[in-house]
């Protein structure tokens, strides 16, 4: 044992830190006790502890993390950088494993257990304060805290095992944790802006940004938002496992390291010159790599992007490379002698350019014929902004395999479709190109080949997709058809004024006698083209297991009238207030218009029934109409009937409302004749 | 017993020790001197399981010493650059020692911090060079080593302090057996410390010898004759240098005194004269006779 740990060490570890870790466990546990305070002062919550993330119930172990550790890492390492230090801790009689592992220990002890304290805290606060949804997120995210601050002091004590100056102990401990994760991005978003084919989540090495904890709380998890993708929160286990994984392998490279060390590596940015020059490249690159991305594009658009430009970015490089000799030699003779080993920098840019290319044709050179591919597994598309009522459908066709050879042929030939449009660049590049009455969308499958299995994105229409979820031979249960049982969440826009559950046990009873490849293509064509939230739409949440968090649910008077007829009523009836400034928009009819109305209506929009939709009147007051009450229907609303919608605010307040009424025919006619009608 | 065998160690393309090999005796005191540059940091820090040799191989009592706690738990290094912990005062220092030196005996520490005078409660970084020096010095004694290594051990002390210090190491050997390794520029320093002496030079180890056969075992002649006498004269007697001024001719032998003189009197010599030499001066013929030696023309360039 005393070959790999030693308590003495540990405790003189523990002992250094005390200033630091004191301050981490001050700063934390001060914010552990506040922070439950403001939310109870302000009154925050009531929710669900599902949809409540442990950051927000305790923020501060982001310090833990992003600050503490890699400054406690350095603080205990530092006698790396300096000669006599080094000998002092060199000399004491422990192996350097016994040495690293003491010292390693002493770090993660002050980490966990500040992140353990203070979460104590923080829980035992909120519980003191009734507030108990914001118990358990607290402790749900701590393995992952646990597993990014492991990441962190591992990545740090690797940087510091193989340099010896704090300049090159911080670039090169930035370049391990992050280098990877920023060479993965840039790929992956120069390859997602040529090659539409390849689904979100499932480009090479993405499982970096999908996984790694760090990654994921940097600067770099904007690339994984933009490409589409999840970015994993603390409370991801998947993440926990990738993070403490690869935090593992980094502190067993970092402990070999260490024991590996030469003593007079202090002072020195590195081991060897050739170690150094191998930084060097690496600082260089962490420049070149999106100027080769840059490079791609234009390659494979045959756009030429300014000479000056590229002048420009390469000069940053050449600075990088120069910086990097003058700051860790102190002498222009050694930069000038380095300059000869940018050969392998632009060997290593063409490389990279040419990795592209090489990627995006692999990519596209997969193309199977339907007698060639076993089963089709059909992904929910993370790239839409919640999973829509179409995906659903699609993920519950035979539990998301299609074994089928009608369905797998109709789906094989959409993917050689698209990966043709690909090749010809005829591809469009927007997931949701063709607005309103485009009959395509984008689905995402796996594909089982003798050639591998490979994840795609491809175009389909929605009639071959519909035959797909309904009349393929695998098990199409009804229970995609109809609404699932769920925890009703919300109707977006006009939520204050519904009592939610009656009108989603209205709505799962109109949805049982729908005919579902009817619903599939309303759902589809609604997911595709709406804006989400901007229409009368039902969220629900899903029980925990069924492979969903929240789905959208489009309202329209062709699949659910009763229920578009209860918010109507529930406004109607509920809020009086509310009822007033509807009279006051339909105007006085004994004026003639709207002058008198102390409320600015602005819009109005008409909801069409076959496409859950809104068209958009863009109005000024004086254009209101006056309606009567003949007007306002008073009849039940049936499959087909339109509604509408006023968006206005009083202007002495500025308070801004939106109202859903049903008029006659003749009531929308007003509007119609009255305005120029605009499509949103 | 330290065993060195055959130990290479190489910085880049310099190699700092280049197959060094002997033997420290158990309870005696091993001096090395050597120029600027021969080695001899290094050849300590491989001593202390500092550094790793390149080749060749070290041990303590008969247990290789590299990465291997039980032997290197024998040892106290003071270095050339001494390290104390950031803000530290004596106390902390002793609590430090205390808790990762098994033997570190805190009563003999208060001892030899009141010997030296220094205050246990003060900043360590606040003490001049010859102070800190002596607080390394408390510090390793007081660990109870039964090896203990000094890197230019003397540097920054007073003459006093010097001869406290020695007095000190001279005790621990005597009462405790303790082996002490001393490195130093000042071959006066180690002359009435060192049982043996050991020479460094471009890495390599030109000499070791028992002090008192150092002192013997050279000796320097003036001697002249009626005729011009050649070097060559003087073939079958191990010159170590030779020099001529008019008749005179002046020379440093290595060898047995009485044998030699008889070889120079067979010569007939008008004048034959055997004067005992300083430590200095075999340190300084040996390594003249190494090539390491400063022209006239060098000292010149320097004073212009």
């Amino acid at each position: 044992m005393k070959r790999f740990f030693s308590g003495k060490l540990w405790f003189e570890g523990v002992r250094r830190l005390r200033l630091m870790g004191f301050l981490t466990l001050g700063l934390c546990s001060v914010e552990a006790l506040l922070v439950p305070l403001v939310y109870y002062v302000s009154g925050y919550g009531p929710y669900s502890d599902e949809t409540v993330s442990g950051l927000s119930a305790h923020p501060a172990v982001l310090f833990v993390f992003l600050v503490a550790a890699p400054v406690m890492t350095l603080i205990t390492f530092s006698f790396l950088n300096k000669r006599r230090r080094a000998d002092f801790y060199h000399a004491l009689p422990f192996t350097r494993l016994s040495t690293f592992v003491s010292l390693f220990a002493s770090v993660l002890t002050w980490l966990f257990g500040t992140v353990v304290v203070s979460s104590l805290i923080s829980a035992g606060t909120n519980a003191a304060l009734g507030q108990w949804e914001l118990v358990a997120p607290v402790f749900r995210m701590m393995p992952g805290v646990f597993a990014a601050s492991f990441l962190m002091c591992a990545g740090v004590a690797l940087g510091m095992s193989v340099t010896g100056t704090l300049f090159s102990n911080i670039s090169v401990s930035a370049l391990i944790l992050y280098l990877p994760g920023f060479f993965a991005a840039i790929f992956n978003a120069a390859l997602s802006s040529e090659v539409t084919v390849l689904a979100p989540g499932h480009y090479p090495l993405s499982f970096i940004g999908r996984l790694n904890l760090l990654v994921a709380y940097s600067p770099l998890r904007v690339f994984a938002l933009m490409e589409g993708e999840f970015a994993p929160s603390l409370e991801t286990p998947g993440a926990w496992a990738y993070t403490a994984a690869l935090a593992a392998v980094y502190a067993v490279l970092a402990a070999v390291a260490f024991c590996r060390r030469k003593s007079e590596t202090a002072e020195r940015p590195a081991p060897s010159g050739i170690i150094n020059a191998i930084y060097r490249t690496a600082v260089t690159m962490f420049i070149c790599i999106p100027i080769c991305a840059l490079i791609f594009t234009d390659l494979e658009n045959e756009i030429h992007t300014s000479a000056v430009f590229y002048v420009i970015l390469y000069t940053v490089a050449l600075t990088a490379w120069i910086l990097w000799d003058l700051i860790t030699s102190k002498s222009w003779k050694k930069v000038l002698k380095a300059l000869s080993g940018l050969f392998v920098v632009i060997g290593l840019n063409v490389l990279l350019v040419l990795s592209l290319i090489a990627a995006k044709n692999a990519i596209l050179a997969y193309e199977p014929a339907p007698a060639d591919v076993s089963s089709v597994t059909m992904i929910s598309d993370s790239s839409r902004d919640d999973t829509d009522m179409a995906a659903y459908a699609r993920g519950k066709v035979g539990h998301g395999v299609v074994t089928d050879r009608r369905s797998v042929e109709i789906l094989t030939d959409a993917l050689s479709e698209t990966v043709r449009s690909e090749r010809d660049g005829t591809a469009p590049r927007s997931d949701y190109q063709g607005g309103r009455g485009d009959t395509y969308s984008y689905v995402t499958a796996k594909f089982s080949s003798p050639f591998g299995v490979r994840v795609r994105r491809f175009r389909i229409a929605s009639g071959d997709l519909g035959r797909v979820v309904y009349e393929s031979e695998d098990d199409a249960a009804p229970f995609s058809v109809i609404l699932p049982r769920a925890n009703f969440v919300s109707v977006t826009e006009v939520h204050e004024y519904t009592d939610g559950d009656r009108i989603y046990k209205a709505a799962r009873e109109e949805l049982k006698e729908a005919d579902p490849k009817a619903w599939y293509e309303f759902t589809d064509g609604y997911a595709s083209n709406n804006t989400p939230g901007s229409n009368i739409e039902m969220r629900i949440s899903l029980p925990s297991g069924s492979g969903s968090g929240e789905i959208r649910v489009p309202l329209s008077t062709k699949f659910t009238p009763r229920a578009i007829g209860e918010i109507i009523a529930e406004i109607k009836n509920d809020d009086t207030a509310d009822a007033g400034w509807l009279s006051k928009v339909a105007g006085d009819a004994s004026s003639g218009k709207g002058e008198k109305l102390p409320w600015c209506c602005y819009n109005c929009y008409l909801c069409d029934p076959e496409t859950g939709l809104y068209s958009c009147f863009f109005i000024s007051q004086s254009e209101i109409p006056p309606l009567t009450d003949e007007d306002f229907r008073t009849d039940e609303i049936v499959p087909g009937d339109s509604f509408m919608q006023f968006e206005g605010f009083d202007p002495e307040t500025g308070e801004s409302k939106k109202i859903t009424v049903a008029l006659t025919d003749e009531g929308i006619e007003k509007f119609k004749t009255a305005t120029e009608v605009n499509e949103k | 017993m330290i065993k060195v065998d055959n130990i290479s160690k190489s910085f880049g393309g310099t190699l700092a020790l280049d197959r060094v090999s002997c033997t420290v005796s158990e309870g005696s005191i091993y001096g090395m001197i050597g120029s600027n540059g021969a080695g001899k940091s290094t050849f300590l820090r491989v001593l202390s399981g500092v550094y790793r040799p390149d080749s060749g191989s070290v041990t303590v009592d008969g247990e290789a010493l590299w990465n291997n706690p039980s032997a290197k738990g024998k040892i106290m290094f003071v270095p050339d650059e001494l390290f104390f912990l950031p803000g530290a005062n004596m106390k902390r220092m002793e609590s430090l020692y205390a808790s990762l030196f098994p033997r570190f005996d805190k009563k003999r520490f208060s001892e030899l911090t009141e010997a030296f005078r220094l205050d246990p409660k003060a900043q360590i970084n606040s003490f001049s060079k010859g102070m800190k020096r002596q607080a390394a010095t408390a510090l390793a004694l007081a660990a109870r080593p039964d090896y203990l290594f000094f890197d230019e051990t003397f540097d920054g002390l007073d003459p006093i302090m010097r001869h406290f210090v020695k007095r000190l190491i001279g005790e621990d050997v005597l009462d405790r057996g303790t082996t002490a390794v001393i490195t130093s520029h000042s071959l006066r320093e180690l002359e009435d410390t060192c049982d043996q002496l050991a020479m460094l030079h471009r890495g390599g180890l030109v000499l070791e010898s028992d002090i008192q056969d150092l002192k013997t075992d050279k000796f320097k002649i003036q001697v002249a004759y009626r005729e011009e006498i050649g070097r060559e004269a003087f073939a079958d007697i191990d010159v170590k240098h030779f020099s001529r001024q008019g008749s005179v001719i002046n020379m440093i032998v290595s060898g047995d005194r009485e044998k030699t003189v008889e070889k120079l009197k067979r010569l007939d010599p008008v004048l034959l004269e055997v004067l005992p030499m300083t430590l200095e001066e075999v340190f300084v013929y040996e390594l003249e006779s190494l090539g390491y030696a400063y022209g006239e023309n060098d000292i010149e360039g320097v004073l212009k």
